[in-house]
């Protein structure tokens, strides 16, 4: 069994050269997730006010900041921190939010209504902003940008999985399931929820993306991580004052990061699907 | 002269499984006004021939050989605009599904009045009255309300109405009808297929028939052309093919579709499955199942040449 | 005979919204009507009918999917009715009533292999612990039913549509059901397939002492397997009885239509055809004193608009809802 998934997990990635590319990339953002403070050359908090401002050069490849320290060490160390938040929050937020809406499909009633009223209200705010309170509210720590990053994502999930399980209510074989003994809640867990997932592996890898700008974002308004701690909207915000004065490296690097990071779960989305559905394998 | 007249018909997909020979020499003819019926099984071929004639196949079929000539012009090898100014106007085609062969999104008596409109070059204003005509002709009730009616809001057997409105709209010579009346009920297939007789009489219209249902043919069709994972097998007229089916494929068929009078034993099965299409395969695509199979039948069959008499494509008939 | 399952007076009506309807008023689609029949033991019923005649939903209710507005059903001497249908997931007759589906695609789960769908029912009613002993029992069936072994391991959509079905006629009796309803089980199947399958069921019935219950709209199909014949229009019976009785000397005017249109391939016309005008009547809020088929029945009186014909014998247990017949 597992010889087969390996097997058809590597034909997706192979088929599509873009997957391959995207699939790359991830493996590359995973590595230096987790070894990246082990390779950085530097310390990423340490200062060495003799080299401030430096453009790139053999020494520093990313150049160095106001206050010296390595900038190709701080964009791989907040790899790890940027990455993180990401992932968790994109999992909360599947979790909770398409076992929600699974079950609002197929119960419909109080269930469906309460649901749709939280997404509802969630939704009735500008998103950003509503993490923005949230942070603000809850006080500034990764947890909390995890936790409202996670909730703006909600009702994406909730409806997607309504709309889902609504569908596959009535098919064939969850008729099937229940005469076979397997009751209401189970037929759901068992049965209609599984299926539900391919169609919205697309919508994770995007959010992936998303979460991670939404943390970045919170973070150059000064929101949930701050500095010291290496992470990529920080870095993003400490270089902006610098644009003007020449100094175009601190942003850029980090900015650059960012943008390949959310491209690539852009990609991923297509080949997430493929490796979950199983009319996909051959 | 016939009508249409299809020779050497050949027809490949290419999958990421390898290439699947779907259609391998096909050949039969229609004359004007005549009804042929294309009966064969799931995989059988028929449906991709139809989709031949009309140049609709999908991206990743290719011809590979063969003539498909309508009134005088070789529909395979013509241009685009060529085919465009055939199709629709003189050559039409209605599909399985109704419901999804139809824009759900735009009302019925719109798509009518945009057939007629690109093809029939009636002028704006007379085209709601014509459209509002064809639904009648084809005898949906109360046309001038059902003309704003959505596919959705009509039943299956008013949806495939709909559709022979569309496609009869130009009075074309030649109707394709791809299983049109699988999916309904009976007292609704009986009912769409006398339509389909009625107008054709009138219209001297030339029909093919494609379905998988013996009896439906036989009751509609005056010649029968039996094919068998992408052969043409046997092609007779309908009394001739039934009496005396020639090809041992054809006597299967017709002794495994239950019938008034016989019994659960008569019923006889046909062993084995459908060749694989892609890969190596025999020169007679029914050998690997047939009862009578003897080492000649590994000579290539000849061409089954498109004539009006009593064919079989098998060096062993019965 | 031995009464397996005994159906009576049973109803079942959907409310809907009516376009244009008055506010507050309640609008009802009557799926089913007052329908009763039984069906012994070792019997095969058949039920023919058209789209919308509540074949469906008539099934959903003996299968307990769904439960009844009106009416009583007894299993083996016991009332299931009084049971919800959420519930009957852990009843002990769950197991005795089983279904095979029309459509092999859409009764699978795309996600299980062919072992898992046929070890499913096993698993969670078969009382067989272990999975060595649930896979000797999946081997058993597979064997049963003509499934080579080596596509167990294969998902459905590697599956072709008549080993599709055969999957589904394993799980279906995997539990050893004393009735088993067929939905128009080899509908969606050519003819060479359909052929195989239906000698198939007919020989796991004689083996496993089952009673079926089989829909169909193919009536040379329920010719073949039925010993009775139950025909359904806009949620009424309106003919029941012995098969050959039924075919041969139809009493209602709806099965004579029914049968006159069915193509006969041995190449004759099968007599004169009889077409139906119109459209069937609206299922919503039925006038109950009106017959369901007025309007589109070629005889007709005044007192088929004043009066609903009942079930009534009109021949050797043959009956026949009409005042014509």
């Amino acid at each position: 069994m597992t010889a087969a998934a390996l097997r058809h997990a590597r034909y997706v990635v192979t088929e599509n050269p873009i997957t391959l590319v995207a699939f790359s990339m991830l493996v590359t953002l995973l590595f230096l997730a987790l070894v990246g403070p082990a390779l950085a050359p530097y310390d990423p908090l340490k200062s060495d006010t003799a080299n401030t401002l430096k453009p790139p050069s053999a020494r520093h490849w990313f150049g160095t900041d106001q206050l010296g320290r390595d900038m190709l060490s701080r964009v791989m160390v907040a790899t790890r921190l940027d990455m993180a938040i990401a992932f968790l929050a994109v999992a909360l937020s599947f979790a909770v939010g398409s076992l929600a809406g699974a079950c609002a499909g197929v119960f419909g009633g109080w269930t469906e209504r309460i649901v749709s009223r939280i997404s509802d209200t969630i939704m009735a705010f500008p998103l950003f902003v509503l993490a923005m309170g949230i942070v603000a509210a809850l006080g500034n720590s990764v947890f909390n940008v995890i936790l409202a990053t996670a909730i703006i994502n909600l009702p994406f999930y909730a409806r997607m999985a309504r709309a889902e399980a609504n569908v596959r209510r009535e098919a064939g074989y969850v008729e099937a399931a229940r005469l076979s003994g397997n009751s209401t809640m189970r037929t759901l867990v068992v049965h209609i929820y599984p299926n539900c997932l391919p169609p919205m592996m697309v919508q994770v890898s995007l959010n992936l993306g998303w979460a991670m700008l939404n943390a970045a974002g919170l973070a150059f308004i000064g929101l949930g991580v701050r500095p010291p701690t290496p992470e990529w909207g920080i870095l993003v915000a400490e270089g902006a004052s610098f644009i003007l004065s020449g100094e175009w490296w601190i942003a850029l690097f980090p900015g650059l990061a960012l943008m390949l990071a959310v491209f690539c779960f852009n990609l991923m989305g297509d080949g997430l699907r493929d490796l979950i559905d199983p009319r996909r394998r051959t | 002269m016939p009508l249409l007249s299809v020779e050497g018909l050949s027809v490949e997909f290419r999958t990421r499984d390898g290439i699947v020979k779907a259609l391998d020499r096909v050949g039969f003819e229609i004359r004007r006004g005549e009804t042929v019926g294309v009966v064969g099984e799931s995989g059988s071929g028929k449906s991709v021939t139809a989709f031949s004639i009309m140049r609709i196949l999908d991206p990743a079929a290719r011809i590979t050989g063969g003539r498909a000539v309508f009134d005088g012009l070789d529909l395979l090898s013509a241009t685009e605009r060529e085919i465009e100014g055939r199709r629709g106007r003189h050559l039409s085609m209605i599909f399985q599904n109704p419901r999804t062969a139809l824009n759900p999104i735009r009302q019925v008596g719109r798509q009518i009045g945009d057939v007629l409109l690109r093809h029939a070059g009636v002028s704006r204003g007379a085209v709601r009255s014509r459209a509002v005509e064809l639904l009648a002709q084809v005898q949906i009730p109360d046309p001038e309300r059902r003309y704003w009616a959505y596919p959705f809001e009509l039943s299956g057997g008013m949806c495939q109405r709909v559709m022979i409105a569309l496609a009869l709209a130009c009075g074309p010579s030649l109707l394709l009808a791809d299983e049109p009346t699988t999916g309904l009920d009976v007292t609704t297939q009986a009912a769409i297929m006398d339509l389909i007789d009625d107008l054709a009489r009138a219209r001297r219209m030339a029909t093919l028939l494609i379905t998988h249902d013996l009896g439906l043919a036989a009751l509609h069709c005056e010649r029968i052309v039996v094919m068998h994972a992408g052969h043409v097998v046997e092609s007779a007229p309908t009394a001739a093919l039934f009496a005396n089916p020639r090809h041992p494929y054809t006597a299967k068929l017709i002794a495994a579709t239950p019938k008034p009078g016989a019994s659960l034993d008569e019923l006889a099965a046909i062993p084995g499955g459908l060749p694989d299409l892609r890969g190596a395969l025999p020169a007679c695509r029914y050998s690997p199942r047939c009862e009578r199979y003897a080492p000649f039948c590994d000579e290539p069959l000849p061409l089954l040449v498109p004539a009006s008499g009593h064919t079989v494509a098998c060096w062993k008939p019965l | 005979m031995d009464t397996l399952l005994e159906v009576a007076s049973v109803s079942k009506r959907f409310p809907v919204t009516v376009k244009g309807a008055a506010r507050g008023s309640e609008h009802f689609l009557q799926a089913v009507d007052d329908v009763s029949f039984s069906i012994g033991r070792g019997e095969c019923v058949g039920l023919v009918g058209e789209s919308g005649c509540g074949k469906s939903t008539l099934v959903k209710l003996i299968t307990r999917l769904l439960d009844t507005s009106d009416g009583r059903i007894w299993f083996d001497g016991q009332d299931i009715g009084t049971v919800p249908a959420d519930g009957f997931a852990s009843v002990p007759q769950r197991a005795l009533i089983q279904m095979v589906f029309q459509d092999p695609t859409d009764s699978l789960n795309p996600r299980f292999t062919a072992f898992d769908t046929i070890a499913d029912p096993i698993r969670r009613l078969g009382g067989i612990r272990g999975s060595r002993n649930v896979s000797e029992r999946v081997l058993a069936l597979a064997d049963m039913v003509g499934l080579p072994r080596e596509l167990l391991g294969r998902y459905p959509h590697q599956l072709s549509g008549g080993q599709k079905q055969r999957v589904g006629i394993a799980r279906a009796v995997a539990l050893e059901p004393r009735l088993l309803v067929l939905d128009e089980p080899t509908s969606a199947l050519d003819v060479s397939v359909q052929a195989v399958l239906l000698k198939l069921l007919d020989d796991l019935r004689r083996r496993l002492g089952m009673s079926y219950l089989f829909v169909s709209h193919d009536l040379n199909v329920v010719r073949l397997l039925a010993d009775r014949v139950l025909v359904m229009y806009l949620g009424r019976i309106v003919e029941r009885g012995p098969v050959s009785l039924v075919f041969e000397r139809p009493r209602h005017p709806y099965t004579r239509a029914l049968l006159s249109c069915i193509p006969d391939p041995g190449g004759g016309a099968a007599g004169r055809r009889i077409r139906l005008s119109g459209e069937p009547r609206s299922p919503i809020d039925p006038d109950p004193k009106v017959c369901r088929f007025y309007g589109r029945c070629p005889d007709g009186h005044d007192r088929c608009a004043q009066e609903m014909p009942l079930l009534r014998p009109v021949g050797a247990e043959h009956l026949a809802a009409c005042h014509l017949a």
